[in-house]
This record gives structure tokens, C-alpha cells and sequence, in this order.
């Protein structure tokens, strides 16, 4: 009966339990959402994001074999690997990305996904050359989201 | 006993406050005749006249009345800034080297219809008209680097490269976090190649 009572918050020892539980629940919440996510972007990720931004597909090959992850979303503004290769115009880049399983759903801390970005992007482009491979990385995305 | 304790620890805490407020605030600078003739030569403006009223002795920091405001001739001179005026860059120039202050500048800011005395970033003032030879002239002056970070995503973000690279060199950290944004960030969302590679070369990464 004690017990059932404390579990249920109604007598001291319960109301000891859950003030510590939402005391703990406090630094533990900062440090999974605001701390962890900062210290999990190890070297090789960052390896990973440079060879992206470069289109560098051997070095992503590299950074991968290194213990990049592919997912990973960076610290400043969320996007992920795929997001640096898309936004440059790497078209061959993102098919390998994609084909190695890069999430073409993940949003960035904007809540765009990589193919809003790369639409806006597209949008505001008065480099034919670039235009040109921004539209290839598009048909890409639109590919890989009509084979899903 | 426990009284006198009391009115001891009052006082020190009072007097703790005092000296924390004290730093925090700084007193707003006054000037006079000279400093009034100087805000009307910036306004006009009259190069030669705010050549000579600073070998005088006006002081460009501090405040006068213009148009009911307080505006220190500093403030006044880089919020003037245009592109394609080399007289108004010439007048920023001659205040630096009579003593302008390369970090703030006082004037009265207007937010919401409240007025108030505040010093702003000088260098921030001066970007948003940017001019090489401006943001020269301020680092020349002896800029803080620090103050300069969120001029560089600014400069970035806006496409200013040559700027950037004036700031950079200047010593202020490529691999920065002054607020939303990081520099590199910045290049990437301008699709800016050689300012990523440029900042890469410096030191910047993803995780700054």
C-alpha cells in the first residue's frame, strides 16, 4: 500500500521521488539535446563535410572508411553531409550519398529538407554553369523520392 | 551583534553594486561649441572644416544636440556612408586620426519609438554601406578583433569578399560562432567557392 502510494506521488516518499525525477530531468534534457550533439561531430565527420562541400567523392569514400557517419548533422546549422554536397552542385556526389543511404527527409534547423534548399537555391542562381548543376542535383533528389 | 553584521554586509553589497553598475555604464560623453561646429561641418559636409575644428581640438566622440537628439560627430559621419562619396570616407578618415574610437560610436538610436543614448559597434555602423577603405581605416585605428567577427559573417553573407579578407587578415577568428551563423556557414548558404576555400586555408570548420 506504501509503496503504491509513493508511486503514485500521494504520500512524502513519493513526493521526494518525483521532485528529484524532474530536478534530474532538467541538466539531463540540456545535456542529450544541447551538449551530446555538439561532442558527438567527431574529426572524421568533419573530414566527411569538407570532402562534401568540395565534391570530392574519393575523400568521402575515405572519411566514410574512417568512421564518418553519413546522418550526422552539423553543429552550427543542422544539415547534413548530403545538404554540402547538394547546395554546390554535386550532382554524382549526392547519387553516391544517396545510394550509400544518406536520409534525403532529413531537415536542418530551418526545417528545410535538402530539396527545398536546393530548389531555393536554384531560384536565385544567375550562373548559367551553376544553375545547370543545381538542376541536375535536383532531378536527382526528385529521382530518388520517386523510387522510394 | 547580528545587527551590526547585517548593516556591514548591506554596505558591502551596496557598495559592490555601485562598482559593477560603474563598469557596466559608461557615462554618455558631453561636448560643447567646438563639437556642435563639428556636427554641422560632418553633416554638410565640409571636409577642409572638419579637418581643421579637429586639429583644434573637437572631440568626434562626444555628443551634441542635432535635430533634438544627442549624435556624436562619429556616429553621424559612418551612419552618412555611401558608395561613390570619397568625401564622406575622407571625414571617417580624419576622425580616426584625430582619436575617433575604432570600436564604438555614441549617438541617440531610435527602437519602437523610445529614444535612447547608447554606443554602438562602429564597425557594424560601417557595414551597412560597406567601403574597403572605411573598414581599412577602422582595423588601421586599432579594432578589437573580436568586435569584428560579426562583421565578417555580415560581410560574407552579403558577398563583400574583399572585406572579409581585410578582417581576416586583420585577426579576427575565421573559425567564429558571433550568432546564428559561423563564417563558414555563411559561404556555404552564399554558395561562395573561393570564400569557403579561403576560410577553410584559416582555420575554419564545421564545429567551430
Amino acid at each position: 500500500m506504501n509503496l503504491l502510494y509513493m508511486l503514485l506521488g500521494l504520500n512524502r516518499a513519493g513526493r521526494i521521488l518525483y521532485r528529484t525525477l524532474f530536478v534530474l530531468a532538467v541538466p539531463a534534457g540540456v545535456v542529450w539535446f544541447v551538449v551530446l550533439p555538439g561532442l558527438r561531430f567527431h574529426d572524421a565527420d568533419e573530414r566527411l563535410f569538407r570532402a562534401a562541400r568540395h565534391g570530392d567523392g574519393a575523400a568521402v569514400e575515405r572519411s566514410l572508411a574512417a568512421g564518418g557517419r553519413l546522418n550526422v548533422a552539423a553543429p552550427v546549422d543542422g544539415k547534413t553531409a548530403l545538404f554540402r554536397a547538394a547546395v554546390f552542385g554535386h550532382a554524382d556526389l549526392v547519387r553516391m550519398l544517396l545510394k550509400r543511404g544518406a536520409d534525403s527527409q532529413a531537415r536542418g534547423n530551418d526545417g528545410r529538407t535538402v530539396l527545398e534548399v536546393v530548389v531555393g537555391a536554384r531560384a536565385d542562381e544567375h550562373d548559367p554553369a551553376k544553375a545547370q548543376a543545381l538542376d541536375a542535383v535536383i532531378s536527382v533528389l526528385r529521382n530518388a523520392e520517386a523510387g522510394r | 551583534m547580528r545587527r551590526a553584521a547585517a548593516t556591514v554586509l548591506a554596505a558591502i553589497a551596496m557598495l559592490g553594486l555601485g562598482a559593477a553598475s560603474s563598469c557596466a555604464f559608461q557615462r554618455p560623453p558631453y561636448g560643447g561649441e567646438k563639437e556642435s561646429a563639428l556636427v554641422a561641418a560632418t553633416v554638410a559636409p565640409d571636409v577642409k572644416k572638419v579637418q581643421s575644428l579637429l586639429a583644434s581640438g573637437a572631440d568626434p566622440n562626444k555628443m551634441v544636440p542635432y535635430k533634438d537628439h544627442y549624435q556624436s560627430a562619429w556616429s553621424l559621419a559612418l551612419y552618412q556612408l555611401r558608395p561613390q562619396h570619397p568625401e564622406l570616407v575622407q571625414i571617417v578618415r580624419a576622425m580616426l586620426k584625430a582619436g575617433a574610437n575604432p570600436e564604438t560610436a555614441w549617438g541617440t538610436q531610435e527602437a519602437r519609438g523610445i529614444y535612447r543614448q547608447t554606443d554602438r559597434s562602429a564597425i557594424l555602423i560601417a557595414m551597412l554601406h560597406p567601403d574597403d577603405d572605411v573598414i581599412r581605416a577602422i582595423i588601421e585605428a586599432g579594432l578589437n578583433p573580436r568586435l569584428g567577427q560579426n562583421a565578417l559573417v555580415m560581410a560574407i553573407e552579403t558577398g563583400q569578399s574583399n572585406i572579409a579578407h581585410l578582417l581576416v587578415e586583420a585577426g579576427v577568428d575565421a573559425n567564429c560562432h558571433p550568432g546564428a551563423l559561423t563564417p563558414l556557414v555563411a559561404a556555404i548558404e552564399a554558395r561562395d567557392v573561393a570564400m569557403m576555400s579561403y576560410l577553410e586555408e584559416h582555420g575554419a570548420r564545421e564545429k567551430p
